[in-house]
């Protein structure tokens, strides 16, 4: 029972101290409606200049052959599966015009049509160049360079009717041909959501012992134990609201979830708790609230990072279990959370396909929470 | 304790503490009995609050220890803890909770139901004057009130012994006389220990007062026994400017006065007199300083003060 009074008590104070929590609640819903907004669009449309030197060829029938202007009008006329442009062409007779707007990124590449270019490709003679120029270190260009390189192989082969021997298909798994990068990052950041409160929920223990209140509860015979249960319980609350504002805030933007919501929201919780038992680590280190809120920062966001919410880890092998292998990264909750998530929302995995993740995330958490309740008891709880 | 010790609530024994190289609290021995005001009186920094931590089990004594009459000894945790009612010196009080918020969260804490509960923060508000403030949250109190609502913290789980740790620091003077006022009506039900640095509050409240000084208790007795312990006799305190000569000005007094000079104290620019018949005395007195070429700013005639016990005890005044 007890516990649940320290469980409402510290839900009380954190909803009352509501610039604390808006920040909370705030900083991860404008992370997802910014990602959203910016890399939820599946398809972006790349501006270009092509100059076409290229010189039309007469066939024998008395026909002009313009492969050059034909290529151009392939580009201009590319689209994606939902049919949005990939590039967006813009012709020019001299390269003067191009000023700096390839080095201002205004334009991702330039295309240069050389002159021989129909009549090589209609006489079938290899050698031709087609140049490309642009900002290796733009990402844009790379792609666009793919994409270039792709579309003239395919002209190149339909017009000389040379069939290249071996081709590839792509198949798309767990999500349909739509999917955006927007998708693959809104997993982990509802579940940054959940780690951001790490920092409050510092905030809210160490402002017992700044404030003396600990001795209160100490005389009282509350212990380490019930203390940071009772909190973790208030945690919990919030998890079981945060998993869906944000899921849902993410749908808003263009995710597309495929799992349970439910399931999302279990793993949730448990992942609440263990950012529970990170914040009395860093509880256990702070004498103030002001540095309880320093060493949340500290601590939080490389926890977010190196988790692989943002970008895969490298893998660091620490040993093998059977088949799986336990990395440096799987030393952190987030980590396993993180992978549920993913398996949840993206593949619609149920609780059987994740039972690994859910007994790693358990046990990390459990070594979170008594490495925590060790040191806090030691640093604010002694006798 | 055994059965006849029933009448000592609290007992030390050599109770010692050491923060580093310094000693907070130096073998105090001590006895505290069931139903009284008790107050540790001494200056800043002799070891007060160190003492009644260690009576409260907030930190560990380095040896000796402390028992209560109760539960026999310290060990038994949760007995001691119910039997104790700390009040800190700090205002320690949950900012986002209302005061009946806290005192209802306090009282669960202990263990008390929540009819119980409900009845004690009832009770407490009303005598406090905390009633109208209810529902305010404590960071909105002003500092008098967060003060009153850090005692009734302390009393919410009915404790049998009341510490409170300078009970009327930072307080207006209508508190101050509330506050005094409702420690005065705790005992004899309950046994009250406080610690301050104020004599006149130890005066008014206590019905006994423990003087310490560097962790020692220098000594323990009632207010009036106390006074009586340095000497008879009225006390002229006479406040003056510039250098004196202690022994010369002591020879032409007791020269004046004969025997009825019964001591000088010089703390500072005070020059403390104790003497019999002071009020038909006094021109001899001044005629001395006069010769003496002593400037004086002021006189004052008083009765002996817990001032003046601390002085005799230390040589030096409270406030120093």
């Amino acid at each position: 029972m007890k516990i649940l009074h320290i469980a409402w008590k510290s839900l009380l104070e954190q909803v009352r101290d509501y610039r604390t929590l808006l920040m909370s609640f705030a900083f991860p819903i404008s992370f997802i409606l910014i990602f959203g907004v910016v890399m939820g669009q599946n398809y972006y449309t790349y501006r270009i200049y092509i100059l076409n030197k290229d010189i039309p060829v007469k066939t024998s029938s008395n026909n002009s052959i313009s492969y050059g202007k034909e290529f151009t009008e392939k580009l201009k006329n590319s689209v994606y599966e939902d049919g949005t442009t990939i590039f967006k062409v813009k012709e020019i007779d001299d390269i003067v015009t191009i000023g700096k707007k390839l080095e201002k990124h205004e334009y991702v590449a330039l295309i240069i049509i050389p002159e021989n270019f129909s009549s090589n490709l209609f006489s079938k003679k290899p050698g031709t160049s087609v140049e490309i120029f642009g900002d290796p270190g733009y990402p844009s260009f790379s792609l666009v360079k793919m994409g270039i390189d792709l579309e003239l192989e395919l002209f190149v082969s339909e017009k000389s009717g040379a069939e290249p021997l071996v081709r590839s298909n792509t198949h798309y798994i767990g999500y349909d041909s739509s999917g955006s990068e927007f998708n693959y990052l809104a997993p982990g950041l509802m579940l940054m959501a959940i780690y951001l409160l790490l920092i409050q929920v510092a905030m809210v223990i160490a402002q017992e012992s700044e404030k003396g209140t600990i001795i209160r509860l100490k005389m009282a015979g509350i212990g380490t134990w019930k203390l940071l249960s009772g909190v973790a319980c208030s945690q919990v609350v919030f998890a079981v609201v945060m998993v869906p504002m944000m899921l849902y805030t993410a749908i808003l933007v263009g995710f597309q979830s495929k799992g349970s919501l439910l399931l999302g929201t279990f793993f949730g919780v448990i992942a609440s708790i263990s950012a529970v038992a990170i914040a009395l680590i860093v509880a256990a280190f702070s004498k103030t609230v002001k540095e309880a809120f320093l060493w949340g920062n500290i601590i939080t966001i490389p926890i977010i990072f190196f988790s692989g919410i943002f970008f895969p880890m490298p893998e660091t092998t620490l040993f093998h279990l059977g088949s799986r292998v336990f990395t440096v990264w799987d030393l952190m909750p987030p980590t396993h959370a993180h992978k549920a998530f993913l398996q949840i929302f993206l593949y619609g995995a149920g609780l059987g396909d994740l039972l690994y993740e859910l007994a790693m995330l358990l046990i990390v958490t459990a070594l979170y929470f008594c490495l925590g309740v060790f040191l806090f008891r030691r640093a604010h709880l002694k006798d | 304790m055994n059965n006849t010790e029933n009448s000592i609530m609290v007992k030390t024994s050599r109770l010692t503490r050491r923060f580093g190289e310094t000693l907070a609290v130096d073998s105090l021995d001590l006895e505290i009995k069931r139903g009284e005001i008790f107050g540790f009186l001494g200056p800043n920094g002799a070891g007060k609050t160190t003492t009644i931590r260690l009576i409260c089990g907030i930190i560990k004594a380095d040896s000796g220890s402390v028992q209560f009459a109760e539960n026999g000894n310290r060990s038994d945790k949760q007995t001691y803890k119910e039997l104790i009612g700390f009040c800190p010196q700090e205002l320690v009080t949950w900012d986002y909770l209302t005061c009946r918020e806290q005192l209802m969260f306090t009282a669960r804490m202990y263990g008390l139901s929540r009819e119980k509960a409900h009845q004690n923060t009832e009770k407490l508000m009303e005598t406090l004057g905390l009633q109208e403030k209810r529902n305010k949250q404590a960071r909105t109190l002003s500092g008098g009130l967060k003060r009153r609502l850090n005692i009734a913290l302390t009393l919410v789980h009915d404790p049998e012994v009341v510490i409170l740790d300078e009970p009327e620091a930072g307080l207006d003077p209508q508190s101050r006389v509330m506050v005094r006022d409702f420690i005065k009506t705790l005992a004899p039900e309950k046994t009250v220990i406080f610690t301050t640095h104020n004599m006149d509050e130890a005066d008014r409240i206590c019905d006994r007062i423990g003087i310490i000084d560097h962790g020692k208790m220098l000594t323990c007795d009632t207010s009036e026994n106390l006074k009586n312990s340095i000497g008879e006799g009225d006390v002229l305190e006479i406040r003056f400017e510039g250098k004196i000569q202690k022994s010369v000005l002591e020879k032409a007094l007791k020269a004046k006065l004969g025997t009825k000079l019964k001591s000088i104290t010089i703390i500072e620019n005070h020059l403390i007199i104790r003497m019999a018949e002071t009020s038909k005395n006094l021109s001899l007195v001044t005629t001395v300083l006069s010769e003496e070429k002593v400037n004086i700013v002021d006189i004052r005639f008083r009765w002996n003060t817990l001032e003046d016990v601390f002085i005799n005890l230390t040589g030096r005044s409270l406030r120093q």
